[in-house]
């Protein structure tokens, strides 16, 4: 009979790609979904889990975060998304933690949403944000290679409404 | 950027403030739909200046978007009294007595007389252009009156509003209040229109700015003048909103 109950001080997690990863308890912890998957699983397991969304490189780096910021006071609950103009300040770690190529900075957002963490899925919509920030339509579309397909018309259209709600 | 799903790219947009969401609008369709929402969440107007705007936008798409109306105290013209006092409040670029520092000019049509020019005037001139000035403030005062005495509003829940002014009806004659019923009714309509609004807002009178107010046309008032001599009574109405 296990006597023990205190909990184990690593976990193990298993990515997208059948990696095997160890990390700390508490780091991993900053992920609520993992956080409530080893509540449900109870103390004494030494289970795997399985990350079916991410992939180890990915994984690697949300980890990094998570270890960096794994004193972080949990997130503030008063939500307040009504409240329009929200600072897209970064501070300096996460700044260069997000420099990243496009790619990585999506699947780190991705991540981020699927493993429930909540501070990290901020830096990196902020770091999106601050990649529209004062650019021209134009400008934007070729950060982000995007297409436009609107019509003259329809541009035109938007061009005037846009007049409309124009704060002057 | 087309693996980020909706939720997220609505999070990533709700950083932006409004002159880059009027810019995501025109990157493509699939940000117009996520960026349009957000832009005409909350919309200011003044009573001088951008009623038709918000007649615009009720008559599309856009008004189920409008979640608040934000109602700025109107820059109205300034009576004057007279001619004289008119004339002595005018500053404009050039004047040596008017500090350069506190004439902000902008380009376009609208650019502000010079001194000089204003100068070279004859009387008559200068007559026609108080004339006018005067005509646009009782135009300006009237439309602002009737808006006070005739606006509802209709709190979220309830079917009728108040009248805002019920006290001033009265002392309207009947002919002209069915005139202005009717140019009201416009705005009541409109506001009407915007199904899913939930706040009516008005911005408070210390933030006016009298930048505007000190405005007509080409010319340029001195604000100091404008302060000492003037009473608010229009303004007041505004305020009672």
């Amino acid at each position: 009979m296990a006597t023990s109950t205190e909990a184990p001080k690593t976990v193990t997690l298993t990515t997208s790609d059948n990696a095997d990863i160890q990390v700390e308890r508490e780091v991993a912890e900053r992920s609520i979904l993992i956080k409530n998957l080893l509540e449900d699983l109870g103390g004494d397991s030494n289970e795997a889990i399985p990350i079916p969304n991410v992939n180890e490189a990915v994984m690697k780096k949300v980890l990094e975060w998570c270890e960096q910021h794994r004193k972080d006071p949990p997130a503030s609950q008063d939500d307040d998304s009504d409240s329009r103009k929200k600072s897209t300040d970064i501070d300096e770690w996460d700044q260069k933690f997000m420099q990243v190529d496009q790619e990585m900075l999506f699947e780190i957002i991705l991540a981020a949403n699927y493993l429930d963490i909540k501070a990290l899925l901020d830096v990196g919509c902020k770091t999106v944000a601050n990649m529209i920030k004062g650019k021209s339509p134009d400008e934007i579309r070729k950060t982000f290679n995007i297409q436009n397909d609107f019509t003259p018309e329809e541009e035109d259209q938007i061009r005037r409404e846009n007049e409309w709600a124009e704060d002057r | 950027m087309d693996r980020i799903p909706i939720e997220l790219l609505n999070e990533v947009l709700s950083y932006l403030d409004l002159p880059d969401l009027k810019r995501v609008r025109l990157i493509n369709p699939y940000f117009n739909a996520i960026a349009t929402p957000l832009y005409f969440r909350t919309i200011r107007f003044d009573l001088r200046h951008n009623l038709q705007r918000i007649i615009n936008i009720a008559s599309e798409e856009l008004a189920r978007h409008v979640r608040k109306l934000v109602l700025r105290m109107t820059p109205l013209l300034q009576e004057f009294g007279g001619f004289d006092t008119w004339e002595r409040s005018i500053a404009l670029p050039g004047d040596p007595d008017v500090d350069p520092s506190e004439v902000m000019d902008y380009d376009g049509d609208d650019s502000l007389m010079s001194y000089e020019e204003w100068s070279g005037l004859s009387d008559d001139k200068k007559m026609a252009l108080y004339n006018d000035y005067e005509a646009d403030r009782k135009k300006e005062k009237d439309l602002v009156q009737s808006l006070t005495s005739y606006l509802c509003f209709r709190k979220l829940g309830c079917v009728r509003g108040e009248r805002v002014h019920p006290k001033r009806t009265s002392m309207l004659t009947a002919d002209k209040q069915l005139d202005e019923a009717s140019a009201l009714k416009q705005l009541d309509e409109v506001i009407k229109k915007f199904s899913n609004l939930t706040m009516f807002e008005h911005e408070p009178g210390f933030l006016v700015n009298y930048e505007l107010s000190s405005r007509w046309r080409r010319l340029r008032f001195s604000l100091d003048i404008i302060v000492v001599e003037t009473f608010y009574k229009e303004n007041e109405d505004v305020e009672a909103l």
